[in-house]
């Protein structure tokens, strides 16, 4: 009988650390699907939607919640990295081929000297960008991005469906918008 | 567990007759872990398994040295990964090792702990009858000034801090719990070291940054800003705190030998909630914000260079240049700038006219050349001395690499050719071949940051001090007993009162104490003995003297 109350302490011990281990997984982020790096958001499971204002690349400031009504792509890049040098044009190529469904584009550029940034977007990008060199806007998502490049699929009411941490071409990008726009039906008189 | 699940089922009297094989089995083993010398074994294999993590490289320490590993040990390095050689401490085999030796040592101390509070409850057992059987033995007339009586023996005692209780005309006193206490204080230490290790394993993270002085240099501590960092297991990337640093300035004191006297950096706090402060911190004093800790770990330079292209359009770029670990501080680094020389007339992007300066900054460049190493780390006469590259720098192929040094399969290939070299002070500017410019406008102060929370230190801490404390205690504790009796003088059992009485002392050490009989002569000096035990039994017997 000796030799419970060993086996019985293992036990509450197993207990402790299971209780432990199951304590902490409330995070937004668990309550979405991960999928090879892509987390995606069921419209029930979203969290409220981040506040995303400052001041623009090409100067002005911009407040996200003007384009309340449209999906939003917020990418996260930088001059100096070469996926998101790569990834620019799909993304530019997603954002023609949506935009008459009622979506927009914003570029959050991060860790960049401001000339240089500039002159990566001349010609190459038509949607505007954030300047956020020290990542503040990235502190507002319930779901951080994590890596550069990343990109962020908010719904048509601001909330994060999507969340992709690595470089995207448009053949994978471009469902995953489709699929969020067709949720809700796009505002009248958007583009 | 299916065992214990069962265990209802049995009936109560069945298991002594027909014993349950899975639950003797269970408990055989139980007592194989946890016997002491399972409990050495894995002590010895957990460091025998620590090795191979002190001399290969880590990821979690020092990713770029294990890829370099791969790079020169292309068919060892494969096998080495798939054991986890690289991650040793976080492998599979590691943890099985110390959640072994954890759970082997709980099921040591936790009946040992449960027997020692029942030892310092209970009371001295009683005498033996015969006494002078014990290592220790003497016999004394108690002389008529000395006490004869069992209470004043036992106060005596007392006042030695022996554990006394007299039982008629007997005295017992035991002394010497404080080995017990001290082992089960080292082997409980020992598991709250492993607590404090597993907390901070699975509760703490870090970072690396290199953050250059200037407001639009500031950085936030969220994932995406650190070139390096590790959560640990429990924390999500979400929960790291939120704050955001710009270093302000970097002050850095030098001896006359170029021997670093003191760093001090200040920054700006912004804890995004309210006001921000200012804050400085140094080497060995990190910045404490509460929800972390901020280390400066290095400095350095980051020359600001501003480039005109063939079109007349400017890009200025502040980029850090890493110091190469010698004390003067020659740093190298590389200011790319893939998209230059864009027609502004017709918006092409000639794939071939993007731009690059690698080379080297000098804080002290020499007087005269060579222009290769710095002769001073204080900027007393800077100079950035740099290679001029034309061609495809290859990062619109989209392959991540190291921002602080040309792909040179570019240059290999004929892609990225060299148009130039020079030296540039301050202030001075570069005509390149084809009409565009590159001027040095001076530096900024940069700083090496390592944003660490480590919720396991204190507690690690205070558990290695109680450890020593109870290391202490069991190697110079000795449990030892000592007896007493008060007899008549008169073997024919006489008046008690009218005679003189004897008494006789007996003293055992539980564990091996060599100055056991010496301790026991000066009891029996106390009483007023003359301190020297009796011919047949005592100090001879235990070998001292």
């Amino acid at each position: 009988m000796r030799s419970r109350r060993p086996i019985a302490a293992l036990l509450a011990a197993v207990t402790a650390v299971t209780a432990l281990v199951g304590c902490s997984s409330g995070s937004e982020e668990s309550r979405c699907a991960t999928d090879g790096g892509i987390i995606s958001c069921a419209p029930d499971q979203r969290s409220a939607p981040p506040k995303i204002a400052g001041e623009l690349l090409t100067g002005g400031g911009y407040d996200l919640s003007t384009a309340r009504g449209q999906v939003v792509v917020v990418n996260f890049w930088g001059s100096w990295c070469a996926p998101c040098r790569a990834e620019a044009d799909d993304l530019e190529a997603t954002y023609q081929a949506t935009k008459g469904s009622g979506v927009t584009f914003l570029g959050i550029n991060i860790q960049d000297n401001k000339d240089k940034a500039v002159a990566f977007e001349e010609g190459r990008v038509s949607y505007p960008s954030l300047f956020d060199p020290a990542s503040r806007l990235a502190l507002a998502l319930d779901i951080p991005p994590n890596t550069i490049p990343a990109t962020v699929v908010l719904d048509r009411d601001g909330r994060i469906a999507t969340v992709i941490r690595a470089a995207i071409k448009q053949d994978g990008l471009q469902p995953i918008v489709e699929r969020i726009a067709a949720e809700q039906p796009a505002p009248n008189g958007s583009r | 567990m299916t065992a214990l699940d069962d265990r209802p089922a049995i009936p109560a009297e069945a298991p002594r007759r027909r014993p349950n094989r899975v639950l003797a089995l269970l408990r055989n083993s139980w007592r194989q872990l946890t016997s002491m010398r399972t409990a050495l074994v894995l002590l010895f294999l957990l460091a025998v398994a620590a090795i191979p993590g002190s001399v290969l490289p880590q990821r979690g320490v020092n990713p770029e040295k294990v890829d370099q590993y791969f790079v020169d040990h292309p068919e060892l390095a494969p096998q080495l990964d798939r054991i986890g050689a690289f991650e040793v401490f976080g492998s599979v085999w590691f943890s099985a090792i110390y959640l072994l030796l954890f759970t082997s040592l709980i099921g040591c101390i936790v009946p040992r702990l449960r027997d020692h509070a029942r030892a310092v409850r209970s009371r001295p057992p009683a005498a033996p009858k015969r006494l002078e059987r014990l290592p220790q033995h003497a016999v004394l007339p108690a002389p008529d000034a000395a006490p004869a009586d069992p209470e004043a023996i036992a106060a005596m005692l007392r006042r030695r801090r022996w554990r006394v209780e007299v039982r008629g005309n007997e005295v017992s006193a035991e002394k010497g719990y404080l080995k017990e206490t001290g082992n089960l204080l080292f082997h409980t230490s020992l598991i709250a070291v492993l607590v404090g290790v597993a907390l901070g394993s699975w509760y703490g993270w870090h970072g690396n940054r290199l953050l250059v002085a200037g407001a639009e240099n500031e950085f936030c501590n969220t994932r995406q800003q650190y070139s390096e960092a590790k959560l640990g297991a429990r924390v999500d990337s979400a929960d790291l705190p939120r704050f955001c640093l710009t270093l302000d300035g970097f002050d850095a004191r030098f001896l006359p030998s170029g021997q670093p006297e003191s760093y001090r950096a200040s920054v700006t706090v912004d804890k995004l909630d309210g006001p921000k402060r200012a804050a400085d911190f140094s080497v060995n004093s990190p910045l404490r914000l509460g929800s972390a800790n901020v280390y400066l770990l290095g400095h350095g330079y980051a020359p600001i260079l501003r480039y005109t292209d063939r079109y007349g359009r400017s890009q200025t770029s502040t980029v850090p240049f890493l110091t190469t670990g010698d004390t003067n501080l020659t740093s190298e680094g590389v200011a790319a700038f893939p998209d230059a020389n864009v027609d502004p007339k017709t918006g092409q992007r000639p794939a071939d006219q993007q731009v690059a300066f690698e080379g080297l900054y000098l804080p002290t460049a020499p007087d005269a050349a060579p222009f290769v190493s710095s002769k001073y780390p204080a900027e007393r006469n800077p100079a950035v001395v740099l290679v001029a590259y034309r061609g495809n720098l290859g990062l619109d192929a989209g392959i991540p690499g190291s921002v602080y040094q040309l792909d040179q399969r570019q240059v290999t290939n004929g892609k990225l050719k060299q148009v130039g070299d020079r030296k540039l002070s301050p202030g001075e500017k570069w005509i390149l071949d084809d009409g565009s410019s590159l001027e040095f406008l001076g530096t900024k102060p940069y700083v090496t940051l390592a944003v660490r929370y480590a919720p396991g230190q204190t507690m690690m801490l205070g558990a290695c001090v109680l450890l020593l404390v109870g290391l202490m205690g069991s190697l110079f504790g000795r449990r030892r007993r000592v007896w007493f009796r008060v007899t008549s003088a008169d073997p024919d059992g006489g008046s008690p009162t009218g005679g003189s009485s004897l008494v006789e002392a007996g003293g055992l050490p539980r564990t091996e104490h060599p100055g056991f009989a010496v301790e026991f002569a000066h009891l029996l000096a106390a009483l007023g003995g003359d301190g020297r035990a009796d011919g047949r039994a005592g100090a001879a017997r235990e070998g001292v003297e």
